[in-house]
């Protein structure tokens, strides 16, 4: 099955790399000889000019004065030259006045009628014949042509030459067409061995044996390919393995994980059920506590003497100091808890900052301070947010102002920035300011600035921290600037999200 | 303070096992003149609630032997005193506290500790939500006629999912 | 199958190449050896010339006695071609050189009227003027000058201060038909009482009463010079513009013994029997040929030629002190 595969490849291959080797080698050296030859005949044409024209320079003063006994031994002495085979003077008629040949000359006795032709041609002819170069040219001097010469030239060499190159090129093409066989079929071996290895290497792989791999020693693209595919199936080995082994830490993991989350529940539970009967032990006195206060103020228990209604006020104010810690720990854990939802519903900010400035208004002027309200009127009549959250974040920000100056005003500022897609809520009071260090801090739980003020600030030291939290739950965040002394300044950046009704219904 | 005078002549009974909570309790309604009776837990308001049927009952939820719930289901599993409007008056002010006892049956729900001074008025609102056919009457009548004998009659109508027939 | 197709592509592409090969190579020949076969044609003495420009028109043919042909004409056909454009309204088409071997050829030549120019210096003129008739009609200012002289000289350790030291002593002379190279020495020799005999060689005996000369060769008057300074002669006579135009160095080892009296450089001459008005043409031609630049390049190459002018005291008068002279010799 693989050979049958296989064998007609490795053919083809060595086929068609024989025949092009072969075909290519023999255009090569056909060429070549072709130019060899081309270039001999040049070669021989240019030598046949050369001797012309030395014949010429030495015979042409003989011509001019016909002296027959030395030009018959000029045209003689061309015979030490083996590639001249023949010699011929013609005078201005191309009467043929010498000539020479050597002994096998065909041309001995035949009837020469060249010269006319000679004498009459301004330039050399030349006369290729099957073992000569006939070369002949007119001797001219002044206006005068005075004879001409011509020679045989001998294209033995040339012959010579062609022989030796075509033996050569045929011994170059044999041997490159053996040796191109044999690389051949070396080649489409080395080419189809490693794809059989390959092949089949990959046909186990497919049936799932992962185990081994192919192994190819040959350094080109079917290395490079073994390479790859050895490489992809350890990958895919290691891959198995590790999926293997994630499946089993899953579900390892998952059952660690169901513990946990009932563990998590239970605690989640236990916190809760334990906050609330805190809250429970808690509110139980206190119920007592302000209860009686209040029934002893309002006279329940008989009149009271003007001393005694202060303890009675006194008590009942700790008393309530003691619930407000209550609930805003009781709202602080539920925030963390993660049980406060933030609603997304349509809001009209306007019309609460509106409804909010009335209270914190009264509450500003109980305390001797200016209440100060802006809005910027680009800020959107409707809005989507917590409105209640949101009522909460300000008017906690505004009690801690309140809370924290004695003298001069609290402003509240509200604007959009539309750019940055949000909205802006700032609290500034004229109040005792935080120190640098505790800028940091302030947001954190009963962090309060100790202040030098005999009044004391009442508070749970939690409005911030719940405001915070709030603030980050409905998306936004908040930070605060501040110089000792001079005033503090809270910032709310919420986002800006518009309501699609352009009026909110109420 | 003189608001505390003009309290109507009601009928309450008060189950609460703290002594010093019920005392609270029972001065603020007292305060208000109103008729008070009580009982230190389930079983003792069981008991009272058989020769005596108050405009309402304010009931504690966390209490030894016999708690809110349970009272609350022995005052309404007795057809006498079913539909007797019972508040819960409970320490507990987690969220979903109040949405459970109003879905367990209770008819209101107070958390503790209460504002003395506005007590009056919750319970006003939670009975007047109840008997929704007399508010004109009921809004009117504790100043207009603080003498006039109580008119237990109309805040005792049976609960708000029984359509009164009365006026 | 396969095997079988690839052996008979291979094959066929072989046998295809092998074709290729032997018809790309001529069949193998055998050198040749080298043997003459004399194959003697009838000649006459006289060259084959040809006007190839035309054969109906008439031919205007300049003489001159030259060695070797194929050296001279191409200085010749130039000046042949120009005078002969300049006679075409005389019906002269072709200008043609004629190189005669000897003087002797030259006058017979000259006697058959196949030559109409020739040039040569006064001796030779004269000669040809005496035997062949031919006219003078300008002066030629061959290499440059108007006039030469001969210079007589000896090497310095040849113990020859003057001419009268000549005596039994061997002067190298150029040629019988030279001017400067004969005629002009041997005349002023003889004009000093001296008696002047060619001798077959260098090393011939000569009398203490005469002065001995050979002639080197013709056509080459440089080496007279070499053969005095090699010591084969000891004296020698050239033309002064031979002698001047010597190196320095060279002429240090030389000592001038005397100069012969000036003559015309070279004279042109025409047949007796070419009509006037040809003449008169060929004159006017020459006169003015050394003012175009087209003239001046024919006549540089015509051997140096600077210009043609008239004999400042006409052509007989010329040829009459030559012939004074060489009375004197005789």
């Amino acid at each position: 099955m693989i050979n049958r595969a296989t064998w007609p490849l490795a053919i083809k291959l060595t086929l068609v790399m024989t025949v092009m080797i072969v075909l290519t080698v023999g255009a090569v050296t056909l060429l070549s000889i072709r130019r060899e030859q081309a270039t001999f005949r040049t070669d021989l044409e240019q030598q046949g000019e050369l001797l012309l024209d030395s014949l010429t320079a030495s015979g042409a003063d003989l011509l001019y004065r016909l002296q027959l006994t030395s030009l018959q031994n000029l045209i003689g002495g061309l015979g030490t030259t083996k590639a001249i085979v023949a010699g011929w003077v013609y005078d201005a008629q191309g009467h043929v006045l010498a000539d020479a040949f050597s002994p096998d000359s065909p041309l001995i006795g035949a009837v020469d009628d060249s010269g006319k032709n000679l004498v009459d041609s301004p330039t050399t002819v030349f006369n290729w014949q099957d073992n000569q170069l006939l070369a002949g040219k007119a001797v001219v001097l002044g206006r005068q042509t005075i004879g001409a010469f011509r020679i045989g030239l001998s294209t033995a060499p040339l012959e010579a030459k062609m022989i030796t190159l075509r033996d050569e090129g045929l011994l170059v093409a044999l041997v490159a067409s053996l040796t191109g066989i044999v690389v051949s079929i070396l080649l489409s071996r080395t080419l189809t061995e490693p794809l059989r290895i390959l092949t089949s290497a990959t046909e186990r792989a497919a049936q799932g044996d992962l185990s081994q791999t192919a192994s190819i020693r040959s350094h080109d693209e079917v290395a490079i390919l073994a390479n790859s595919f050895n490489t992809m199936v350890v990958r895919l080995r290691t891959t198995i393995q590790e999926m293997q082994q994630r499946t089993d830490e899953v579900r390892r993991s998952e059952q660690e994980l169901k513990a946990a989350n009932a563990l998590a529940q239970e605690s989640v539970r236990l916190k809760s059920e334990f906050l609330s009967a805190i809250s429970h032990e808690l509110r139980t006195p206190l119920n007592a506590i302000l209860g009686f206060s209040d029934l002893l103020l309002v006279g329940m228990f008989g009149p009271l003497n003007e001393q005694q209604t202060t303890k009675v006020s006194r008590l009942k104010e700790n008393g309530s100091r003691l619930l407000l810690l209550i609930n805003d720990l009781l709202d602080l854990s539920r925030i963390e808890a993660g049980r406060v939802e933030v609603q997304q519903k349509p809001f009209a900010p306007h019309l609460l900052i509106d409804h909010l400035t009335e209270q914190m208004e009264s509450l500003a002027v109980q305390n001797s301070l200016i209440f100060e309200k802006s809005v910027d009127p680009t800020l959107p009549e409707s809005l989507v947010g917590d409105e209640q959250r949101l009522e909460q974040v300000i008017v906690n920000l505004v009690s801690n102002a309140i809370k924290f100056t004695r003298e001069g005003s609290i402003s509240l500022k509200v604007w959009p920035d539309t750019a940055a897609q949000r909205w802006l809520i700032s609290v500034k009071d004229t109040g005792i300011g935080i120190p640098p260090h505790a800028l940091d801090t302030i947001f954190e739980e009963f962090r309060q600035v100790e202040g030098g003020y005999s009044r004391p600030y009442q508070g749970t030291g939690l409005g911030l921290a719940i405001t915070r939290n709030l603030v980050r739950l409905m998306g936004g965040k908040i930070s605060v600037t501040s110089t000792l002394d001079v005033g503090s300044t809270f910032l709310v950046e919420l986002p800006l999200v518009v309501a699609e009704m352009s009026k909110p219904t109420i | 303070m003189e608001n505390g005078n003009q309290g109507l002549p009601w009928q309450a009974l008060v189950v609460e096992d703290e002594p010093d909570n019920l005392e609270v309790i029972v001065a603020t309604l007292r305060w208000q003149k109103m008729t008070v009776r009580t009982a230190r837990n389930g079983f003792e308001a069981i008991e009272a609630l058989k020769d005596f049927t108050p405009n309402f009952v304010l009931c504690d939820l966390a209490m030894p032997d016999m708690n809110g719930w349970q009272t609350l289901t022995a005052i309404r599993n007795n057809s006498k005193t079913a539909l007797i409007p019972v508040i819960a008056l409970s320490a507990y002010a987690m969220v979903g506290d109040r949405e459970k006892a109003l879905a367990s049956g209770f008819d209101g729900y107070i958390t503790k500790p209460i504002d003395v001074l506005t007590f009056f008025d919750t319970l006003k609102v939670i009975l007047g939500s109840i008997v929704r056919q007399i508010p004109a009457t009921k809004d009117k009548k504790p100043t207009t006629a603080p003498e006039k004998t109580a008119e237990p009659t109309p805040l005792t109508t049976p609960p708000p999912g029984q359509n009164n027939t009365n006026k | 199958m396969s095997k079988r197709h690839l052996v008979a592509i291979v094959l066929s592409t072989l046998s295809i190449f092998l074709q290729a090969c032997s018809s790309a190579t001529p069949t193998p020949a055998t050198a040749t050896k080298q043997t003459t076969n004399a194959n003697p044609a009838a000649a006459t003495m006289a060259p084959t010339t040809q006007a190839t420009s035309s054969v109906a028109g008439k031919t205007l043919t300049i003489g001159e006695i030259a060695s070797s042909p194929s050296a001279t004409i191409p200085k010749f056909q130039p000046l042949a071609d120009y005078l002969a454009a300049s006679l075409a309204d005389a019906g002269y088409t072709a200008g043609a050189v004629k190189i005669a071997p000897d003087f002797d050829t030259m006058i017979k030549w000259l006697k058959k009227d196949e030559i109409d120019l020739i040039f040569d210096s006064p001796y030779p003129a004269m000669i040809e003027v005496d035997q062949a008739g031919v006219k003078p009609i300008l002066r030629r200012w061959k290499g440059g000058v108007a006039i030469y002289s001969t210079i007589l000289f000896a090497r310095t350790d040849s113990n020859i201060q003057s001419i009268g030291d000549l005596k039994g002593k061997m002067l190298a002379l150029e040629e019988p038909t030279s001017t400067s190279g004969y005629m002009l020495p041997k005349a002023y020799l003889a004009a000093a009482g001296l008696q002047i005999v060619e001798k077959p060689s260098v090393d011939a005996p000569v009398a203490s009463n005469e002065v001995g000369y050979i002639f080197v060769r013709p056509d080459n008057d440089v080496d007279i010079i070499q053969w005095v300074l090699s010591g084969k002669t000891p004296a020698g006579a050239v033309n002064s513009t031979t002698f001047n135009a010597f190196s320095a160095d060279g002429k240090k080892t030389l000592v001038v013994l005397g100069e012969t009296e000036a003559v015309p450089r070279h004279i042109a001459m025409v047949r007796s029997d070419l009509e006037s008005s040809v003449v008169d043409s060929i004159k006017a031609t020459l006169l003015k040929m050394d003012s175009t630049s087209a003239g001046q390049a024919i006549l540089t190459q015509f051997e140096k030629t600077t210009k043609f002018d008239e004999f400042p005291d006409g052509a007989a008068a010329a040829l009459a002190r030559m012939r004074e002279l060489y009375k004197l010799t005789q």
